[in-house]
């Protein structure tokens, strides 16, 4: 008898991972939560009793999900998967890939029906695609139906940051929120408040050194601080740059203008979330077809403010350190730690949280163990006009294709609500810097480390961060991008090759543009599928009000006061 | 005899770039295998067809495709008749395959990987790897070489010219399955008559790596093959590329 307890005792060892957590300790480990220890475990208890049946469905099955390589997600993989298994006995496989891919697998299932991963971390600029192509499972009609059984009832929907990012046109959510990263201006708060910095900055330009507002405060900044010795809280001096960027040639070149720069610059027209009905990608919808980019559309991508965009951004590469073109955006993001960059107009908060940004020793971060660095809002370009986004913020959202069905798209389903649970957002916000609830934002603990985050918190708690928006639902198809990137590749070369800047910018655009139209002519989508209008007269369209706007001439610089600026976010 | 020379040297030069090219001829199914491999107006075409092409163009290699039945096209390659067959892996002392054909169920060096999976009647049914719980009777187009799969388990398959001759049975007879590939199923998903009436598997009832086969006897030499074979990894792996590629079809 007491042989075949030990045996059974033997079965049960072999069969439970050592490291296995029980529902109660996996309680506890996310503390700090907006939810209290009981709350988290009756929340956990849901996860696990819902789950019973699908285990056992779905038993020595894997769900594959695949998110972009950031911190966030690294912490779903190492730790948020582990404990969704203990709980529910179901295995999720979370595939780190860079972002290129992530779009790329997508787009290939979309297109092939094939099932390459259950579920996408897929940012939200990608809603224009997905509420076209009908490709992705409508979350808010499976909630109600096949889903309702396996929704959280402690989801609370309401508690998330800009859901509408992940919405199509008639209120549906195709995409649910994970986390959030805008793209912010970031500057060297000790060097900017420094008195012989700022009486030099004024004797020099006749203004106040301080946060742009524009892009005319902006370039001044960069022209006064590059080249000029600064000094470290760790006491090392540097030749300061007075910009950072990124072009080398990769998928992310594109995004560094497909994520707003456009907008940013002044080309759309005025509207929230975005521009209607000329968006940040310079494209002219009308009743939600899309119907031209180019200029002689009606569109925008090739009119003097995206020529101004293109410019301005090679023209500031001077002020940048020489690496830059070997930089991509994962490589530039932590960048500005180094200590001599003294602003950047293009930050993404998803690097903030890196070490190099706040570990000791670190050259921007003070004696007293708190940045000096701080984000503000983005500075506008001459043609943008009140009304208009202000920045860029997009969300990395779950998406499940519909080719995933039954069993796995119900675990599938689980693991996104685990993942971006109450229960655990609070501690992968600590980890990954990248929120997706109000409950983490405005809770007590944010309060007291508040400072930590060097104004990223009271940007986020501020009505003003609805003004940071992703790519529309103008946009008809992600896939229209590869001709941004290529076309940006070809730019640059003649660049480095010494191409006059403001023709070699026109001659982009109008390439990119008439790329951009041909490729949406043969696109053929389920809903609101491009119609391109004929072509007229560029003077046709820049003599109608809104965008595309014609040439304006340059802005007077202006500049505020960081701690006034943070007032209007507090 | 000098002057000779130079008139040959400069009418090589400016002889065009097809004179200089290697020309080789590939077999490919005559099966509809829609967007893979097709005839459309008697010239075959595809996915699988343009990506060889654009794998062999940037190393001067222009191609014929030629479409016979698979059984017959392997043949071909093994006697030398054509240089090389699109198909999915064939143990073959004659044929010359990437190395990791027969050791990963996803090749590196494949040209694109193809799922089959299960469309059955509406039902509470859900096919989770096991080909044993398949309602019959399964349905195949002629030719596949899935059938193979089933045959080994000891199940027995119907054959139809095509897809659509299949759906329809499903839809007549309100039993059994279909196996075709997930871009067909969805084509289906967006027939009104069908849509409602339809299931498809999540999980593939197989997935294969397609590759392009080379024959022992091809002129073509070992290393520009494996030139061949990275040129259409290259090409798949990028990011523009398949994006492109599928938009056309």
């Amino acid at each position: 008898m007491k042989l075949k307890l030990w045996l059974v005792v033997l079965v049960i060892c072999a069969w439970t991972p050592l490291n296995a957590k029980t529902l109660e300790q996996w309680a506890k480990e996310f503390e700090p939560s907006a939810l209290s220890y009981d709350e988290r475990v009756k929340e956990l208890q849901w996860f696990r009793d819902v789950s019973k049946e699908l285990a056992k469905k779905l038993d020595g099955k894997t769900i594959r999900s695949a998110a972009e390589h950031i911190k966030t997600h690294f912490f779903e993989r190492d730790v948020l998967s582990e404990a969704f298994f203990d709980i529910t006995g179901l295995r999720v496989n979370h595939n780190i890939i860079g972002e290129g891919p992530v779009v790329k697998e997508i787009m290939t299932q979309l297109r092939t029906g094939r099932v390459i991963e259950h579920i996408y971390v897929n940012d939200a600029d990608l809603i224009g695609t997905h509420l076209r192509y009908q490709g992705v499972v409508n979350l808010s009609d499976y909630m109600k139906g096949e889903g309702k059984k396996y929704t959280n009832p402690y989801l609370d929907l309401d508690d998330w940051l800009n859901l509408e990012f992940g919405q199509d046109y008639s209120g549906n959510q195709l995409q649910l929120p994970d986390q959030q990263f805008s793209n912010l201006y970031w500057f060297r708060y000790d060097w900017f408040t420094d008195p012989k910095n700022k009486a030099d900055f004024k004797q020099r330009f006749g203004y106040e050194l301080g946060v742009p507002i524009n892009w005319a405060a902006y370039e001044d900044i960069a022209k006064f601080f590059t080249g000029r010795k600064q000094t470290n809280p760790d006491g090392s001096t540097v030749t300061a740059y007075g910009h950072l960027d990124y072009l080398k040639p990769s998928p992310s070149l594109g995004w560094r203008f497909t994520d707003a720069w456009l907008s940013i610059a002044g080309v759309g027209d005025k509207g929230l979330p975005n521009g209607i009905p000329v968006d940040e990608w310079g494209i002219r919808v009308e009743n939600k077809v899309p119907v031209g980019s180019m200029v002689e559309r009606g569109g925008a991508m090739n009119s003097p403010a995206a020529v101004y965009a293109l410019s301005k951004f090679m023209e500031w590469l001077k002020f940048a350190p020489p690496e830059a073109k070997d930089l991509e955006w994962h490589t530039a993001g932590p960048r500005a730690a180094e200590g001599d960059v003294a602003q950047r107009i293009f930050q993404y908060i998803t690097w903030l949280s890196t070490d190099a940004f706040h570990q000791e020793g670190s050259p921007v971060v003070g004696k007293d163990g708190f940045p000096v660095w701080r984000v503000a809002p983005t500075p506008h370009g001459r043609y943008w006009d009140e009304g208009m986004k202000v920045g860029y913020q997009d969300a990395g959202s779950w998406t499940i294709p519909n080719s995933v069905r039954g069993s796995y798209r119900a675990a599938a389903w689980l693991w996104a609500q685990f993942a971006s649970s109450k229960t655990v957002s609070l501690k992968k916000f600590l980890v990954g810097g990248t929120p997706v609830r109000k409950s983490t934002i405005n809770h007590p603990h944010i309060d007291k480390h508040i400072k930590q985050w060097a104004g990223l918190i009271e940007f986020y708690r501020s009505p003003a961060e609805k003004k940071w928006t992703d790519s529309g639902p103008n946009v008809p198809d992600y896939a229209l991008s590869v001709t941004w990137v290529a076309n940006l590749e070809q730019a640059l070369k003649e660049f480095h090759n010494g191409a006059s800047i403001p023709e070699l910018a026109q001659k982009t655009m109008d390439k990119m543009a008439r790329d951009q139209d041909d490729m949406m002519a043969t696109l053929k989508l389920r809903k609101y599928s491009p119609q391109l209008n004929p072509i007229k007269s560029k003077d046709y369209w820049l003599k109608q009000p809104g965008s595309p706007k014609p040439e304006r001439k340059p802005e007077k610089p202006e500049t505020i006061a960081y701690d006034q600026l943070i007032k209007q976010w507090q | 005899m000098k002057r000779f020379f130079y008139t040959f040297f400069i009418c090589m030069m400016l002889a065009p770039m097809t004179t200089w090219a290697e020309s080789i001829t590939i077999s490919v199914e005559s099966r509809e295998f829609y967007p893979f491999f097709f005839i459309e107006k008697d010239t075959p075409k595809g996915i699988l067809l343009d990506m060889v092409r654009d794998g062999l163009t940037p190393l001067g290699i222009s191609a014929t495709f030629k479409p016979f039945p698979l059984k017959r096209g392997l043949k071909m390659v093994e006697s030398g008749t054509v240089d090389a067959i699109i198909a999915p892996r064939v143990k073959n002392p004659k044929f010359l395959l990437p190395d990791d054909a027969f050791e990963k169920d996803v090749s590196v060096h494949r040209i694109l990987q193809i799922d089959s999976v299960i469309v059955t009647y509406k039902s509470d049914y859900e096919f989770l790897g096991d080909i044993k719980t398949l309602p019959i009777p399964i349905r195949i187009t002629l030719g596949d070489p899935i059938e193979t799969l089933f045959n080994e388990n000891g199940l027995s398959v119907d054959d139809a010219p095509s897809g659509t001759h299949n759906i329809k049975k499903l839809m007549r007879d309100k039993k059994g399955c279909v196996i075709t590939t997930s871009l067909k199923a969805m084509t289906w998903l967006e027939n009104p008559d069908y849509v409602n009436n339809m299931d498809v598997s999540t999980e593939p009832v197989v997935s294969r790596s397609y590759f392009l086969i080379f024959s022992k006897k091809t002129s073509l030499g070992q290393d520009k093959i494996k030139m061949v074979w990275n040129e259409i990894a290259k090409n798949r792996d990028d990011y523009i590329y398949p994006i492109k590629l599928f938009t056309a079809y």
